[in-house]
């Protein structure tokens, strides 16, 4: 019972420092995109069962870090973030516009609900699949060799993950042979079994996703994979899994593999070092732009100035007349229909007078300046080029 | 400016809509464009202005296009 409550309490602080160190990783996302991941994390563990087998499967906050970094796309989140309509909790986008991160984030939970499922249950009735029973595990790791077979020519760093679930499946025993970290799980069976529940599933998804990565996305996957490299290979890595104080001795590994596993974050992805460039022109590109596009926009703007100086005619002699008809409305006339018809005619005469002011303004600011503008835009664009600063 | 141009509209169509309203409503309690031209006539001299212009442009013409201006 006291050991219950232990591990309960280090569960607690577990998850606190796994929110806390994820969301120092998750600084290369917008704010509100960084505080609904950590949100999502934290609801994935407020609803779980098992919070220690939950963490087992997250592994550690730099491999979440690394697949959320993956999935996010800063410059499209940068275009969505002002056209996103959020609801009031912040969690819940338009169907049409959920970003890919928390699709990523969401499937994550799937597959932990998934595992924490049969955690939650009996374990042992669990572990114990009889030989004639349909397995999942089975088609999965035969799925997932093919794809760690093709992966272990261009990634061998990438490969652990993936044969892990083999021994799984075939003894315990073979199980904690293959486990990379095994000084956690190697004192009591049952962490074992938990560690091998964790982790069985996670890795196949993995390589699934890691194979149709490789597919679609080759030149992502190269950039990606040092961070990926730095991560210890099977889910016991983790810093944050729970220590039992008798174990305490033989858990001295996992604090190395936590030291290999910092640096990841400088390599992550999503954070590369900025480069300042600088504009460089092109000299005779320039020289010949300016020869040709001065001419051209001269006779432009002449040409605009035509209409331009028109409208601001046709508003002064309609200004004028409407206010000779405005004047002449209250000065000259004793009938009254006559009155509402000068009446009528100045307000129409001050209308168009009003339109083709606005038109002759719409020229000068509008036509003719744009025109300037797009010429000169058109030679930043033609005439320099960027290109590393020295 | 697409602001600029909406406000303007607005204006425009608003004052548009009341001086059409403003003449009819005018000619259908009895105005009269005979009376209304005198008046405006007797203030401003618009005769004898379109008299000046008509002078004006008839010796441009006979002057660059003598043809045309026989017939008037």
């Amino acid at each position: 019972m006291l050991l219950f409550k232990l591990l309960k309490e280090v569960a607690l602080i577990n998850e606190q420092k796994f929110l806390a160190e994820l969301g120092k990783l998750l600084t290369f996302m917008y704010e509100e995109d960084r505080q609904t991941a950590i949100e999502l994390y934290a609801q994935m563990f407020a609803s779980t069962a098992d919070e220690h087998a939950l963490m087992l499967f997250l592994a550690s906050p730099t491999r979440q870090a690394v697949q959320v970094a993956r999935a996010y796309n800063a410059k499209e989140r940068k275009l969505q973030v002002h056209a996103q309509s959020k609801n009031e909790d912040g969690l819940e986008y338009d169907p049409d516009e959920v970003p890919d991160f928390v699709l990523a984030i969401n499937k994550i939970a799937l597959s932990a609900a998934q595992i924490a499922a049969p955690v939650a249950g009996d374990e042992a009735a669990e572990r114990e699949v009889p030989e004639g029973q349909f397995s999942l595990f089975d088609e999965a790791s035969a799925e997932a060799e093919p794809a760690a077979a093709e992966q272990a020519v261009a990634e061998p760093v990438e490969q652990a993950p993936v044969e892990v679930p083999a021994p799984v499946e075939v003894t315990e025993a073979a199980a904690a042979e293959e486990q990379p970290a095994p000084a956690v799980e190697a004192p009591s069976e049952e962490v074992v079994a938990e560690a091998a529940e964790g982790t069985e599933a996670a890795p196949v998804e993995e390589a699934r996703e890691e194979a149709a990565e490789a597919e679609n996305a080759p030149a992502k996957e190269a950039e990606d994979k040092p961070a990926e490299a730095d991560i210890p290979a099977a889910a016991p890595e983790d810093d944050f899994a729970v220590v039992i104080p008798e174990l305490q001795d033989e858990a001295a590994p996992v604090e190395e593999t936590e030291a290999s596993a910092t640096p990841a974050v400088e390599d992550m992805p999503a954070a590369p070092a900025a480069v300042e460039m600088q504009r460089k022109p092109r000299i005779a590109l320039l020289i010949l732009f300016i020869i040709l596009a001065v001419p051209i926009t001269l006779i432009g703007v002449v040409l605009l100035l035509i209409p331009t100086l028109l409208c601001l005619s046709l508003a002064l002699g309609f200004i004028v007349a409407g206010v000779a008809a405005l004047v002449s409305a209250f000065a000259g006339f004793a009938v009254f229909a006559d009155i509402l018809v000068m009446l009528g005619l100045a307000l129409a005469g001050l209308a168009l007078g009003l339109l083709f002011l606005w038109l002759f303004v719409w020229f000068i600011g509008g036509a003719i300046v744009g025109l300037i503008k797009s010429v000169i835009a058109l030679g930043a664009s033609w005439c320099y080029k960027e290109v590393p600063a020295v | 400016m697409k602001k600029g141009w909406k406000v303007v509209g607005i204006i425009v169509f608003v004052a548009l809509l009341l001086g059409i309203v403003f003449t009819a409503v005018g000619f259908m309690t009895g105005a009269d464009t005979d009376r209304i031209y005198s008046v405006l006539d007797a203030r401003y001299y618009i005769t004898e202005y379109i008299e000046y212009g008509r002078q004006v442009f008839t010796i441009i013409f006979q002057e660059f296009a003598p043809a045309v201006v026989v017939t008037t």
